[in-house]
């Protein structure tokens, strides 16, 4: 029976009725669902949805999405036996944390006229221009606009920075919008999202927070393979 | 228990582009494997838009200059007229043909595209071609 694993956990992992199947081995344990017989694609947004509730109640390092094992001898023998140090050595590190996901969102027009006020002489034009010359110069101002955008969001941001032991920018999907990942202690989520909300209020951006999830973006160089020679190995998106 | 995830499913969906690559690797065995999963990458729709929201951006920066530095009593006038300019570029000037349009043409800016757009990471092998749409005005692709 294939077997889909989301994630490592210790063996005493609180176990729910909605939770997935924990495999056990020694101290450590996989949470793991049976892939139907008729193969399919997992759902990523169901997956995150169950490390999300996993995390909650302790550690988690995450497994790659759509990894999966031949049967329990499986989980037993390649995920947990061959890394059993690594993987004890990081649910002691993450234990009691979380990652969390904040996205900023800024009204555009309130970033250019920023931009505009911040030096008013800048791009005073005359007269018609090449289409290159108004791309390169369109690409100046998104330039500007970012590092107004990146500016405020490290200002509005601060006090959420103080309560989170590590932060990463995540990558930009768009010039007025500023996402990054919080690594924190699982007992502050609850200031952090009323920070958040409080963001909200306040009215210079819309802001949201996704969490908690396990810590995808923290995991130490010890959790990626490593080849012979002890150079990290290449992770593709298949994994190897 | 700390309440699950803050946000309903939309938000998990719009952090899978930076969650779907990350995770423990386990070393690719017989018995265990990672299938492939086809995620259109979301790179080339970014490409195509970065080069309207340049224009767009720089469009709406001269209408704020015109309107900071109008005297008072004639910002219409100021407005209008660089709204005239403005429609310079792209679709040619009121009443003229339209020039044979660069992006119709293929013409990608060489360095901009990468410049805060391209750090979403490709999670897919397919991606479709970057074709570009015609903007507004201009002449189909032959």
């Amino acid at each position: 029976m294939t077997l889909h694993i989301y994630g490592i956990v210790r063996a005493t992992h609180p176990r729910h009725p909605h939770t997935p199947r924990l495999v056990v081995w020694q101290d450590l344990a996989a949470a793991v669902r049976e892939r139907p017989d008729d193969g399919g694609e997992p759902d990523p947004v169901a997956h995150f949805g169950v490390l999300s509730t996993l995390v909650a109640d302790g550690p988690v390092v995450p497994v790659r999405f759509g990894t999966l094992a031949r049967d329990v001898n499986a989980v037993c023998g390649e995920v947990l036996g061959r890394a059993a140090p690594r993987l004890r050595a990081q649910l002691d590190r993450l234990t009691g944390l979380c990652e969390i996901h904040i996205g900023l969102r800024f009204a555009e027009n309130a970033g250019l006229r920023a931009v505009a006020a911040a030096d008013p002489n800048w791009l005073r034009l005359t007269g018609p221009l090449e289409l290159s010359e108004r791309i390169r110069l369109g690409e100046q101002v998104a330039n500007r606009l970012v590092d107004w955008r990146r500016a405020r969001a490290e200002e509005l941001l601060a006090p959420i920075v103080a309560q989170a032991q590590q932060s990463r920018p995540l990558p930009d999907r768009a010039h007025t919008e500023d996402r990054r990942a919080f690594l924190l202690p699982l007992d502050r989520l609850r200031t952090v999202r009323a920070l958040v909300d409080e963001i909200t209020t306040a009215g210079e951006a819309h802001a949201e927070c996704v969490g908690p999830l396990p810590a995808f973006h923290f995991l130490t160089d010890t959790d990626s393979p490593r080849t012979p020679g002890g150079s990290p190995a290449r992770a593709s998106r298949w994994g190897w | 228990m700390t309440a699950p995830v803050n946000t309903n499913g939309g938000g998990l969906a719009g952090a899978l582009d930076v969650l779907l690559d990350k995770g423990l690797v386990i070393d690719a065995t017989i018995s265990v494997s990672i299938i492939g999963i086809e995620i259109l990458s979301i790179q080339a729709r970014i490409v195509i838009a970065s080069v309207d929201t340049y224009i767009r951006f720089l469009e709406a920066m001269q209408r704020l200059n015109a309107a900071q530095h109008a005297v008072p009593g004639q910002v219409a006038q100021s407005v209008t007229s660089h709204s005239t300019a403005l429609t310079y570029g792209i679709a040619g000037p009121l009443g003229a043909p339209a020039p044979a349009s660069p992006i119709a043409h293929g013409l990608v800016p060489a360095t901009p595209i990468a410049t805060h757009s391209t750090t979403v990471h490709s999670t897919g092998t397919t991606a479709p071609p970057a074709t570009q749409p015609p903007a507004d005005g201009d002449e189909p692709n032959p």
